[in-house]
């Protein structure tokens, strides 16, 4: 088994030296391929590459002349690789000695990706370790919590496929990739949706782990495309129209539910992360997203398997007429 | 890796699980089953037991035990050194765990005497539940008059379940002073 590194960056020198220093440690990586997003200044090796020589001959360095985003930066690295497996990581990202017990136990297994656990730094912050609540709560739920490797099966995977729709949680299998035309979509926010989910739509063997294998970090203030409340956001409503398309064709009902559950979950993330002026025109878009997704049902109608949704979306719905309503009166 | 000089008490037992966290081994449960050098499963042979184990690269061992009636004990041994050990004044441990389903482990200290054995029980309880959670205990030598300072030999023993249980050990690491 041979594993590539696949590194978005933008301007962020600092902690990505740190990321290649933590591998260059641990000794996991065949390759790495850091993708420089362009820049305000041109990442060099010299600044990134740590003391040692351990990574010289290792690293790739391609950069963009103009801003495309992470997802189309690990789209032009994924189609550079000649490794075995590959590993999406952000620049400011840690992997960890896990990562390394991990590929011990993938090499020679056959398996189109591997989900594994991840730390959020909320969660230390807090005193704890490991992935957020409403993650963990998700792959208890799984029945996978807890064992250093499993195979999911359709039921487990439609569940898994609720957790966090992130790139780094997942090692992959490089022909999988390849064959299954799985990749980030173009676009500068919510470009993960598409790989998450076309990831575990496409998938015939999904191994699970609950190793912690990378350390994610979340800085709340700054100016990362994170913290964008901008129109930008709508951009979502492309991959989760096309995602949903696909849930409906090509596999059975086991990612139907998971997947409005993703949907709805995600469009009241947004919510609360888009300027205000910008709701009305989101709750159109969830509004006709929404129904369309529940093709002539009502929320009522998912009561009894699952309330929780059904309530979300009975909200959604009724606060996007509101906003539909023609008044002068500020929306909630 | 494969050199042991450190001293204490700590230093062999240590040595021995690190030797199972790097390879990697699984099978079927047994009553009295060798894991590796120095470290065993063990449980009472009043009761039917199944079931398997697994020693994953990187961590230290997975239960998947089934049992059948009730027996008075199942065990995770790990032998400590005998002799004297009246030069330190603590030994301690550090263990990440989980387990699917919330279980509780006792940790112990057995110290051989003459003819038996007594049992010195940490303080705390080991709670493993299905996010992995650390945990830490010393025994201080001077607070314990069930413990021999002078053994024949020595054991730290994780009092497991007597119920069909799931149990993940991705660590667990001694230290003396």
């Amino acid at each position: 088994m041979t594993l590539t590194l696949i590194i978005p960056v933008r301007n962020d020198t600092t902690r990505l030296r740190r990321l290649l220093s933590c591998a260059a440690q641990l000794g996991c990586a065949d390759r790495i391929i850091v993708v420089d997003d362009a820049s305000d200044v041109p990442v060099t090796p010299a600044d990134i590459l740590p003391a040692g020589g351990t990574l010289d001959g290792k690293l790739t360095l391609i950069r963009n002349d103009q801003r495309r985003g992470p997802g189309a930066c690990r789209n032009m690295g994924a189609a550079q690789v000649t490794t075995s497996h590959l590993l999406f990581v952000d620049s400011d990202d840690l992997i960890t000695p896990e990562l390394v017990g991990l590929m011990d136990d993938l090499s020679g297994k056959s398996f189109d990706f591997c989900l594994f656990k991840h730390a959020d730094s909320r969660v230390e912050d807090d005193g704890g370790w490991g992935q957020t609540p409403y993650d963990e709560e998700i792959w208890q739920r799984a029945g996978v919590a807890v064992g250093a490797l499993h195979k999911a099966d359709p039921t487990q995977a439609g569940i898994l496929s609720q957790t966090a729709n992130y790139p780094w949680n997942k090692l992959y299998r490089t022909g999988f990739l390849r064959k299954s035309g799985a990749r980030c979509t173009d676009i500068l926010l919510h470009e993960d949706i598409e790989l998450h989910w076309k990831s575990f739509l496409r998938a015939r063997k999904i191994l699970v782990s609950d190793r912690i294998g990378v350390i994610h970090f979340v800085i709340e203030d700054g100016d990362r495309l994170t913290q964008r409340r901008g129109a930008e956001r709508l951009a979502a409503f492309g991959p989760l129209t096309e995602i949903a398309a696909q849930v409906r064709t090509r596999r059975g009902p086991e990612f139907n539910r998971p997947f409005l559950r993703f949907a709805s979950d995600l469009l009241g993330w947004i919510k609360e992360n888009l300027e205000p002026d910008l709701h009305p025109d989101l709750m159109r878009h969830v509004q006709a997203f929404l129904l369309d997704q529940l093709d002539g049902q009502t929320p009522e109608e998912l009561l009894p398997t699952d309330p929780y949704l059904a309530g979300q979306i009975a909200a959604q719905l009724q606060m996007a007429e509101v906003y539909a309503l023609p008044s002068k009166a500020p929306h909630p | 890796m494969s050199n042991t000089i450190a001293p204490g008490p700590d230093a062999q037992a240590n040595h021995a699980l690190s030797l199972l966290k790097a390879g990697t081994s699984k099978g079927r449960l047994t009553h009295n089953l060798p894991l590796s050098p120095g470290l065993s499963f063990k449980a009472d042979k009043a009761a039917s037991l199944k079931g398997g184990y697994k020693s994953p690269p990187g961590r230290l061992l997975e239960l998947d035990v089934t049992v059948k009636g009730t027996p008075d004990w199942v065990e995770f041994h790990v032998t400590l050194p005998g002799g004297d050990w009246s030069a330190f004044g603590l030994i301690g441990l550090v263990c990440v765990s989980a387990a699917p389903e919330n279980i509780i482990l006792r940790p112990c200290l057995r110290s051989g005497t003459e003819g038996r054995f007594v049992d010195c029980f940490f303080d705390k309880h080991v709670l493993s539940h299905p996010q992995a959670s650390t945990h830490l205990d010393a025994i201080m030598f001077d607070r314990r008059t069930n413990l021999p300072m002078d053994a024949p030999w020595r054991e730290l023993i994780l009092f497991l379940p007597t119920h069909s249980f799931r149990w993940s050990l991705q660590d667990l690491r001694l230290f003396s002073a």
